[in-house]
């Protein structure tokens, strides 16, 4: 009778915690059966129990209270001060605070851009363009060489950044002729760039094209030429169907001629010429391959003055069709008209081919003497309008469906789209700020003075900006080329000061009441200087008939101190965590500029500029005579008809210093650098009648940026020293209210809006040393006490060793030691250059009491106390070298907990740990994190979870440190979640519920074994895949017979019901191919208590397990099964262990 | 009795072999072979015993041989129970023939004469085993018979192939448990697993089938055969008075 095989059972565990002897490396015998790690999870958790199970469901979060755009637009969340939630929009943060709900104040302070890139390709004119295709991204840039412009083509590798293509001169006019104006375009893939240029010599005679090839990089060989000659005024080129492309010309002589050009052999396929368009003061043009049509939008004043004209065309040029005229707002002023033109399209978004057509157009008037040259580009005084922006939803006829409101003072509309939202049908245009204050122009007639505007400075700031230039999104949702060609001024020695640049980028609605801003600006400028700033406004768009009344809405703060040539700049839209740690209670936020978070606003961390005096009106009628005086002097006035005090003639001996200062909403106190300070030495300003100062004078604005609306305690204090002390230190006067907003505020220059009328008065002067200042608060800067400067815009920032630390490309910056009550102080002379290490810096993070400098391919350590507050006593030692050959690639990817810190390198997933010893963690999802990935990272510690957001499906790969066990999550749409409460908050992307309610907001949450509803209805199965379990490695084996999967499944009473169904896949011999499927339903489950399988292929070299919830109709409607482990049957000859070593065996 | 579909027989299987519905190791396809095969083992020891069966017999008249001049086949028929040889159609004379031994064949052939009711014809059976194309049972009479003669022939068929779930199948006093037993020790074998018991249990059922189906009638117990008994034309005897 025979007997059969000797039957064993063998459980294979399927976690666990090493003190329990779980995990599936832990409490199995390997001598039975090889480790079968988790191959991969999905969905699904490995508990400290070690069983597997289904990850939290979400319930819903109240969203009320946040606007639509905000919805559309939120790209991710932060925890501030574990007591509110801050949703990032393109448009600013929202907060959730519990109790209270979302805030309805909407939208202010800065949003999560972050500085992406940036490359420097010097440029000195307005025009520069870009296209991207075949994994390059292509420039043509103008440059001034001498008495004229040339144009140059550069090519960079478009991941890497990598030159391709050196700068090279863009050829082919006639001997002695250059080029300008140059477009470039290209199809996605094909490593075409067609660059078409105009002649300088004529201006108008030839446009010429080029075509270089990516295939011949780095040479910039021209593969292709064309001219056309006839005069032309302007150009434009779009993309066509595939294989071709647009060539529009505005010839001189006020035709308009659009060619089909094909790409490959420059041979016209098509042409037209159309009359009563013109286009010779600019024109866009736009193919709308949904409607198989080429739009093309133009001005020209010699046949309407007042409205741009519009014409489309069938794809091949066959047919041409007059559209509808577009009137131009009239100007507010008198002899002004319009010059400058530029046309932008882009799809509206709706799927009948709508479009959003962006028109902008240049104000200019003659200046008496200048009528006989080139019209000039004129702005009509230090509060004219200058230019607008108008945008208009169009029908595939040209015809408007509806209007935008326009923005006064912006020029050059951009075409694209908004890369943070899901859905598609959210375009963006953007526009660049055009002028603030007063100009100076000229008509190019000498070099360096063509047609940009330049302006002298009259306040701190002066924009020099450009048009010519399209902004566009790529495919990875990067904003390239957004804006920027700009140039300060041409004479640096005498006004040094600054520029001022404004990128906006504004989300298309129908209807907005709002346009916000772009923040994080980075400029590399001429010299090898560079510096990141957040242009930032927030304002309301005024209606079409007023002319603005103020700057204040509209004032774009720049940055003193720094000339050159702003260059490229891109953005990184994709979502990203903006505060990853705090100060002082304080959030702090690395996006774009370094800034703070209170609870109530976000600001930027200390005003970029500070507290300067302008004393005297500003002379518009005397433009050659603008009178820039920094520091200032003071007119003495005796305006009281009191007694002028003869001490103060005699002694003229009072020194005034400015701070602005603010308190935040956790009592923290924020300062200015101090104003210079002023001697009233021959200065006018003050008044000393009977003993009493009168201060009269001008100061600059606190930057918008630097000062959330909601501070109750807002001030501009005056330190004074001199006559009114004996004491020779800098002590409080007189702190004055400052409000700047509202009606009844500060009171302003009615002239110079931009300047606050100060008028102090000091009372009971005592030069006799009994001066009541001489008790006062001192300046903060005595005692050598460094100044609060604004740092770089940072890259990211961390908070350790009493200080917080940011990080930029080039160096590490600290804070002076934080000191109880004050806001986190930089100083340019806290910072350490990282010299060392190959690629720049990309991140920061701490490991107990040591910083971590991640650069693209190394690491750092940073040890040591450091200085104190007058930058002695101990310095910083050099950084030190952890690793040589492994970095960071994405600032946000950072997380740091318990185990040390977590990042991600080029090749994934890596720890450093807590000993700073590295090591690549990320292989099992090598798969899921693939180079050239950006991921941002999450700690949710309730879980021990670090969570890395893959895709803006909300796709992530989820790293349990506590069991080391990664998983992926998805089927839930979360663009991005944070910790907060009990567990992770998820930020979808508007998830239709089944009752049509739209989810935006999610909470994850323990459930209840019986808990069977109340899940956002999202289908998140869980599966799991075990490794290879290597069956030849058990003695004596000759079967597995039967595998019994282990754990809660079936005790459920409701796992089955009409939703939930289980399949498991069995894989034999290490193939894929070679599998069993079983599978149980609620109709299986009646008889059937444990999910047994009856193994097909029993005498197999190995086996492993596919187990998956089923969701029958889409969703999964119960907390889901929990799975132990698996329990092979087993089939052997004698007994399956090996007692002894076979050595020993007799 | 017990009437029992396929379905069934199946689903006893499973429970004795403890296979799922939708076993993978041991698909139904392979089941139903297993039953099938249980079935025929079963109609073997049904047939075991001489005398009457719980098999059905079923009679087979050829008024011509298949094949000239003596062959008839027997496709559908397992075993042989009986052969007369009739005078006509109407089967007025009837005389039961015996199988010849190899060594009597010649002499029967070399007689010149004809098979008929009056002539001691004999037959030989073979066949049924080997190629498809080499055709089933069949039968040869020795000598080939007289035009109008009628071979008649009792026969058991081949144990039933089940096929479809809701065929049923009669089973006599339980004996379905064989089948039973019988298929779930190939599924348990199959996997090389224990099945002592199974076999066990088994085996006192084919011993019980054994014991039962020789006793069909109770009340006449089998008596032993009388070869001569039979013959026709002395149907009191061959010779004795």
């Amino acid at each position: 009778m025979p007997k059969g095989l000797t039957e064993t059972t063998i459980d294979i565990p399927l976690g666990g915690s090493k003190d329990q002897g779980g995990g599936l490396n832990q409490g199995v015998d390997n001598l039975l059966v090889q480790p079968p790690y988790l191959a991969e999870l999905v969905n699904g958790d490995l508990l400290i129990d070690g069983s597997v199970k289904r990850r939290y469901p979400a319930n819903e979060l109240p969203d009320d209270g946040i606007s639509t755009r905000a919805h559309q637009n939120m790209n991710s969340v932060f925890n501030h001060d574990s007591t509110a939630l801050v949703v990032n929009t393109n448009l600013g943060p929202h907060v959730y605070t519990p109790g209270t709900g979302w805030s309805d104040t909407g939208e202010f302070g800065q949003p999560p851009c972050r500085v992406q890139d940036q490359r420097a390709v010097p440029v000195k004119t307005w025009y520069a363009d870009s296209a991207v295709s075949n994994g390059y991204i292509a420039y043509v840039t103008c440059e001034v060489a001498g008495a004229a412009m040339q144009t140059y083509f550069t090519a960079y590798e478009y991941g890497t950044g990598a030159l391709a293509c050196p700068k090279t001169l863009v050829t082919g006019l006639p001997v002695g002729d250059v080029g300008f104006n140059p477009k470039i375009i290209a199809h996605p893939t094909t490593g075409l760039f067609h660059v078409a240029f105009m002649s300088h010599n004529d201006n108008a005679t030839t446009l010429r094209l080029n075509c270089y090839s990516a295939a011949n990089f780095p040479a910039a060989t021209i593969v292709n030429t064309a001219s056309y000659t006839g005069g032309t005024d302007q150009h434009e080129l779009a993309l066509g169907a595939t294989g071709y492309f647009y060539v529009v010309s505005a010839m001189a002589a006020h035709t308009l001629e659009a060619r089909l050009v094909d790409e490959a052999t420059y041979v016209t396929a098509g042409s037209q010429t159309v009359a009563g368009v013109g286009g010779s003061d600019g024109l866009g043009a736009w193919y709308n391959a949904t409607a198989t049509r080429l739009y093309v939008a133009a001005f020209d004043r010699t046949i309407d003055a007042t409205a741009a004209k519009t014409v489309h065309f069938l794809g091949d040029l066959s047919t041409q069709t007059a559209g509808s005229d577009f009137t131009l707002l009239p100007s507010v002023y008198a002899d002004v008209g319009y010059a400058g033109f530029v046309a932008s399209f882009a799809y509206s978004g709706n799927s009948d081919g709508q479009m959003l057509m962006v028109l902008s157009t240049i104000c200019y008037y003659d200046v008496p003497g200048l009528s006989a040259g080139p019209p000039a580009y004129q702005a009509e005084g230090a509060l004219g309008q200058h230019g607008c922006t108008q945008a208009f939803v169009v029908s595939t006829t040209l015809s408007s469906v509806s209007t935008l409101k326009p923005a006064w003072n912006y020029y050059l509309s951009t075409r694209l789209w908004n890369p943070s939202a899901s859905n598609a049908a959210r375009p963006l245009f953007g526009l660049l700020r055009l002028n603030t204050a007063a100009h100076q122009s000229s008509g190019g007639a000498t070099a360096d003075t063509f047609f940009y505007e330049q302006w002298q400075s009259l306040q701190t700031t002066m924009l020099v900006c450009s048009y010519g230039v399209h902004a566009v999104a790529d495919p990875e949702a990067y904003l390239r080329n957004l804006s920027v060609v700009a140039r300060c001024h041409d004479n640096a020695a005498a006004n040094p000061q600054a520029y001022q640049i404004d990128v906006s980028a504004y989300p298309f609605t129908s209807t907005p009441l709002y346009h916000s801003r772009l923040a994080g600006v980075s400029v590399v400028v001429a010299g090898g200087v560079s510096f990141a700033r957040a242009t930032y406004t927030s304002f309301s768009v005024r209606d079409v008939e007023q002319p603005p009344t103020s700057l204040y809405d509209h004032v774009f703060q720049g940055l003193q101190g720094t000339y050159g040539q702003l260059t490229q700049t891109a953005f990184e839209w994709t979502c990203a965590p903006c505060s990853k740690d705090s100060a002082q209670r304080l959030s702090v936020v690395s996006a774009g500029y370094e800034g703070y978070f209170d609870g109530m606003g976000s600001f930027e961390n200390t005003p970029h500029s500070y507290p300067e005096v302008v004393d005297r009106p500003f002379q518009l009628a005397e433009p050659t005579d603008v009178d820039v005086q920094i520091p200032f002097y003071f007119e003495a006035t005796d305006i009281t008809g009191g007694v002028v005090d003869t001490d103060y003639a005699a002694t003229n001996n009072l020194n005034v210093v400015f701070v602005w200062a603010w308190v935040d909403a956790y009592g923290n106190l924020h300062r200015s650098a101090p104003s210079s300070r002023h001697n009233s030495n021959g200065m006018r300003g003050i008044t000393r009648t009977n003993g009493v100062y009168t201060i009269d004078m001008y100061v600059t604005d606190l930057p918008l940026s630097a000062i959330p609306a909601t501070a109750e305690q807002r001030y501009l204090e005056v330190y004074v020293s001199g006559d009114v002390s004996v004491d020779p230190t800098m002590r409080l006067a007189v702190t004055l209210p400052y409000e700047p907003w509202s009606a009844g505020a500060t009171p302003r220059d009615t002239e110079r809006p931009w300047l606050l009328h100060v008028v102090p008065t000091l009372n009971e002067l005592d030069i006799d040393g009994m001066s009541p200042y001489a008790s006062a608060q001192m300046l903060y800067t005595e005692g050598d006490v460094l100044e609060s400067l604004p740092p770089p815009a940072f890259l990211d920032t961390v908070a350790t060793k009493d200080r917080l630390w940011g990080i930029n490309a080039g160096s590490l910056y600290f804070t002076k030691p934080l000191e109880a009550g004050v806001a986190p102080e930089f100083n340019d002379n806290l910072s350490i250059p990282v010299f060392t290490g190959s690629g720049p810096n990309v991140a920061l993070s701490v490991i107990d009491e040591k910083v971590i400098v991640f650069k693209q391919g190394s690491i750092f350590v940073v040890t040591g106390d450091g200085p104190n507050a007058t930058g002695g006593g101990n310095a910083f030692p050099v950084p030190q070298s952890v690793s040589t050959d492994v970095g960071c690639v994405s600032t946000a990817s950072v997380v740091r907990g318990p185990f040390g810190v977590v990042f991600q390198g080029l090749y994934g997933i890596y720890l450093l740990d807590r000993g700073l010893n590295l090591s690549w963690i990320g292989k099992p999802v090598i798969n899921d994190v693939t180079i050239g990935m950006r991921l941002t990272g999450v700690l949710v510690p309730q879980q021990s979870h670090v969570r890395w957001i893959l895709d803006s499906t909300g796709r992530m790969v989820v790293w349990n440190y506590e069991q080391n066990q990664w998983s992926i999550y998805e089927g839930l749409t979360e663009k991005h979640g944070v910790p907060y409460s009990t567990g992770w908050v998820g930020l979808l992307d508007g998830v239709e519920l089944t009752d049509e309610s739209i989810c935006y907001f999610t909470q994850e949450r323990p459930t209840a074994p019986d808990e069977v509803s109340n899940y956002v209805e999202s289908t998140m199965p869980l599966s799991f895949t075990t490794a290879w379990i290597k069956t030849a490695g058990i003695q004596g084996f000759v079967r597995v017979k039967r595998a019994l999967l282990l754990g809660t499944v079936g005790t459920f009473p409701s796992f089955f019901d009409a939703n939930n169904g289980l399949e498991v896949v069995v894989q034999y011999n290490y193939r894929d191919d070679t599998s069993s499927t079983y599978t149980w339903t609620d109709v299986d489950s009646t008889d059937r208590p444990q999910h047994e399988m009856h193994l097909q292929y029993q005498k197999c070299e190995s086996l492993r397990f596919l187990v998956r919830e089923v969701p029958a109709a889409g969703a999964l409607t119960c907390p889901g099964a929990s799975f132990s482990g698996i329990s092979l049957r087993v089939g052997t000859k004698g007994v399956p262990f090996k007692y002894f070593p076979q050595s020993q065996v007799r | 009795m017990a009437t029992l579909t396929l379905s069934e027989l199946q689903t006893r299987v499973r429970q004795r072999a403890d296979l799922a519905l939708s076993d993978q190791f041991i698909p139904t396809s392979e089941l139903t072979i297993y039953i099938n095969l249980a079935l025929s083992k079963m109609w073997d020891l049904a047939l075991e015993n001489d005398g009457q069966s719980f098999i059905p017999y079923t009679d087979v008249p050829f008024t011509a041989p298949t094949t000239a001049p003596n062959l008839y086949a027997l496709p559908g028929v397992y075993k042989v129970l009986s052969v007369q040889l009739w005078d006509s159609v109407a089967g007025g004379v009837r005389r039961p023939i015996f199988p010849a031994m190899e060594t009597q064949i010649p002499g029967l052939m070399s007689q010149q004469a004809s098979a008929n009711i009056t002539f001691g014809a004999m037959y030989r059976l073979s066949g049924g085993f080997g190629l498809a194309s080499t055709a089933g049972l069949q039968l040869q009479l020795f000598p080939p018979p007289l035009t109008n003669t009628v071979l008649y022939v009792r026969c058991v068929p081949p144990a039933p192939v089940l096929v479809n779930d809701t065929t049923p199948v009669m089973f006599p006093n339980g004996w379905e448990e064989f089948v039973v037993l019988e298929a779930a020790i190939k599924c348990i074998g199959k996997e090389d697993g224990d099945t002592r018991e199974l076999r066990r249990q088994r085996d006192e059922m084919a011993e019980s089938i054994r014991t039962a189906s020789s006793s069909l009638d109770r009340g006449s117990p089998e008596r032993v055969q009388d070869v001569v008994y039979g013959l026709v034309d002395y149907p009191w005897g061959n010779g004795g008075w």
